[in-house]
């Protein structure tokens, strides 16, 4: 009720007035009337007041919507703007709806050529050069079938534009749905003809290191197959996947029951435990596999005695990862090594001995000379001198053996080089080993030949000197017959022989023959009466290749006797040979 | 006065001992190699052998092994003279029973004699 009409009816009741039934009854029932309307009025005004404030919070929200949405459209377009890739959306029926400035680029066209038209009007799509159909382009898919589409370079598309430009192209596009309906579709897409010509250097990079690696490995496998070291790969199962030549030579060459022509008994696919048989049981080599295998560790076996040789076996794990898939297997033939090993003991031996005889000569002839000489005849003493002079005689040459060994190991011998006949050498030597050979009661001769043959160009005193090593070689080694000497031109050489008729030499000789540490091979003590140090050959050998020519071993048959021969250049090739004055040996 | 046979290939070497024993009143005879030396051992008994060591055909060590093995020889007193100075052969020699081994360097051939009468002595008594 209205609150003035309220204070009036209070007052009257208040004054208790008498107011009429009627009157009361009626002023009841507008007091009731304006109540309800106060309230109803009251819950308007208020709602209105809700209402009203509510309006307005909506219409601030509203506000920041828009301008929420306004930002978000704001950073769209310039992401849009920005995008390198272009960008387009259509609607439901292919009908460009935007197109972002990148498209507009890439495609040659402006947005109000492109808006409003349909998509396939802006461009060609190819695929492996052939135009696609409508339907098979990539942006009715998306909106026929809802899926997105990307493709990429791998795929091969390329887009020509109306204006006539082709360029290889990559591109996704994704349906715009509602809930259910697909309104249309987004498409990105770029130009990837520098991608391209990446992806190609890539390729060629690709094949070109694929045949690097290739090469790599045919040269690994050359050197392995060329290695003189034996070369076994086996796999897990201890079977032989790879073998080289070396190792078929030094493990086939011990079996004893190999057929003559048959070289690959031993061969891939062969078992580790079939090549045990060849080491038979000096070496259990498969057990020694499996081990090696298990624990992951190499192994090394030394000096295995197989056959005729000594053998080192080194195994080696193979690991990937860090499982074991097989073992490597070097084989080393070290008995020419152990050969040599044994020989140079022998030779310090042999030298020492060498050296302390003559000396005991020396000192022993001249205290005897000292302590009887009133007791000594005249001959006799004449006797003892010639034994002294000899011997000091043969120790100067044995110590200039060695010193020339040393200087010409470090290099320092400097070679005379003069043109010469060698037939004048010859001529010398013979005259001077004459008596030695006669003492034995053997011939020594020269063919005439020698002395037409052309000149060398050589240090004449270490002709001389390598003459007299071989010329006395054969000497010393001959019981009957005799030594001939011929010469002959070789191409740009003039090459001299050495033949006699003497013991010949053993294989096993024969290996260490122009080697340092030569008189090994038969027993030490038993060596014979050579009066040596067992350098003259290598000595020789140094001497003649520092000359430009070699010497070797042409033929020999126990019991029959050797042929030696070394070599020198004629003068007219060596003075064309700009290096070979003063050349240093290396041994 | 002693009857010596030298087994020892060096003929400026053998000679050398030959003498010097001659000057000390003894005779001496030379073997080229150990196979003579071995021929002239059976045929004649000698007092004492002076035996090298590094010879053709027969190394000394076996000559000093097939004189020991052999009743008429195994008495007869070795004495090794030798430029070998291998410990190995120094041992199997003396293991055979060499009664002495001297290095020809390391003495005057008079000290070898003063040896060779030690040996012989020793041997007598």
């Amino acid at each position: 009720m209205h609150k003035v009409l309220e204070r009036q009816l209070e007052r009257m009741l208040a004054t208790g007035h008498s107011v009429p039934v009627e009157w009361r009854e009626f002023l009841t029932a507008i007091s009731d009337t304006y109540t309800h309307n106060d309230e109803d009025r009251i819950l308007s005004e208020r709602s209105l007041d809700l209402s009203s404030k509510e309006m307005v919070r909506i219409n601030q929200k509203i506000q920041e919507e828009e301008e929420n949405l306004r930002r978000e459209r704001d950073r769209a377009r310039t992401i849009l703007a920005s995008m390198n890739e272009g960008l387009i959306v259509v609607d439901q029926n292919r009908q460009v709806l935007s197109i972002n400035p990148a498209a507009q680029q890439l495609l040659g066209m402006s947005s109000q050529n492109s808006v409003g038209q349909r998509a396939e009007e802006l461009c060609s799509i190819l695929a492996n050069g052939r135009r696609l159909s409508a339907d098979k382009r990539p942006i009715d898919q998306t909106l026929k079938y809802g899926r997105p589409i990307i493709l990429t370079i791998q795929d091969d598309i390329g887009i020509e534009t109306r204006s006539g430009k082709k360029f290889p192209l990559a591109v996704s596009t994704a349906p715009l749905k509602t809930s259910q309906k697909i309104i249309g579709a987004v498409v990105a897409f770029r130009d990837i003809s520098q991608e391209k010509v990446a992806a190609g250097i890539v390729e060629r990079q690709v094949i070109e290191r694929t045949e690097e690696a290739k090469q790599r490995r045919a040269q690994l496998q050359a050197s392995i197959k060329n290695l003189d070291i034996g070369f076994i790969m086996a796999d897990q199962n201890l079977s032989v996947i790879m073998i080289n030549e070396a190792s078929v030579n030094i493990l086939g060459s011990q079996m004893t029951d190999r057929p003559k022509n048959v070289n690959h008994k031993i061969a891939v696919g062969m078992k580790i435990a079939d090549i045990e048989k060849v080491v038979k049981d000096n070496l259990k080599l498969f057990a020694e596999c499996r081990r090696v295998l298990i624990n992951q560790r190499k192994a090394v076996f030394r000096n295995i005695p197989v056959g005729n040789l000594y053998l080192n076996f080194y195994i080696s794990p193979v690991i990937v990862g860090k499982k074991s898939i097989g073992v490597a297997i070097l084989v080393e033939d070290t008995t020419e090594a152990r050969l040599l090993e044994r020989s140079k003991d022998e030779f310090f031996s042999i030298a020492s001995h060498e050296l302390r005889t003559p000396l005991s000569a020396i000192r022993g002839n001249t205290a005897i000379i000292k302590k009887f000489y009133g007791q000594i005849s005249r001959s006799e003493i004449m006797e003892m001198l010639d034994d002294i002079h000899s011997s000091s005689i043969r120790l100067i040459e044995m110590v200039s053996d060695f010193l020339d060994l040393s200087r010409l190991q470090q290099g320092k011998i400097k070679f005379n080089f003069k043109p010469m006949a060698v037939g004048l050498v010859v001529t010398e030597v013979v005259k001077e080993l004459e008596s030695t050979a006669q003492a034995n009661k053997l011939y020594l001769k020269f063919s005439s030949a020698i002395d037409r043959l052309p000149a060398v160009l050589a240090d004449r005193d270490r002709v001389k000197q390598i003459l007299i090593n071989l010329v006395g070689n054969a000497l010393k080694f001959t019981d009957r017959g005799g030594v001939t000497i011929t010469g002959r031109t070789e191409g740009k050489f003039v090459s001299i022989s050495v033949a006699d008729t003497g013991r010949g030499i053993s294989h096993e000789s024969q290996r260490l023959l122009f080697k340092k540490f030569q008189q090994a091979g038969e027993s030490l003590l038993t060596r014979d009466t050579s009066r040596g140090t067992g350098l003259g050959l290598y000595i020789s050998k140094l001497l003649t290749m520092g000359m430009g020519g070699n010497v070797s071993l042409i033929k020999t048959e126990p019991g029959q006797g050797s042929t030696f021969a070394f070599s020198l250049p004629l003068v007219k090739l060596a003075l064309k040979t700009p290096n070979l004055t003063g050349k240093k040996i290396t041994s | 006065m002693a009857k010596i046979l030298i087994i020892e290939d060096d003929p400026v070497i053998s000679r050398m001992y030959q003498r010097v024993l001659k000057l000390s009143s003894h005779v001496a005879e030379i073997a080229e190699d150990g196979e003579v030396g071995l021929e002239m051992v059976r045929a004649v008994t000698y007092d004492l052998i002076v035996l090298d060591i590094m010879m053709p055909k027969v190394n000394g060590l076996d000559v000093l092994k097939q004189l020991k093995a052999h009743q008429e020889t195994a008495l007869v007193p070795v004495v090794i003279l030798t430029n070998s100075v291998s410990d190995k052969v120094i041992k199997a020699a003396m293991a055979m029973g060499a009664a002495r081994y001297l290095l020809k360097s390391d003495h005057d051939p008079m000290e070898v004699v003063e040896i060779v009468e030690d040996v012989l002595r020793s041997k007598k008594s």
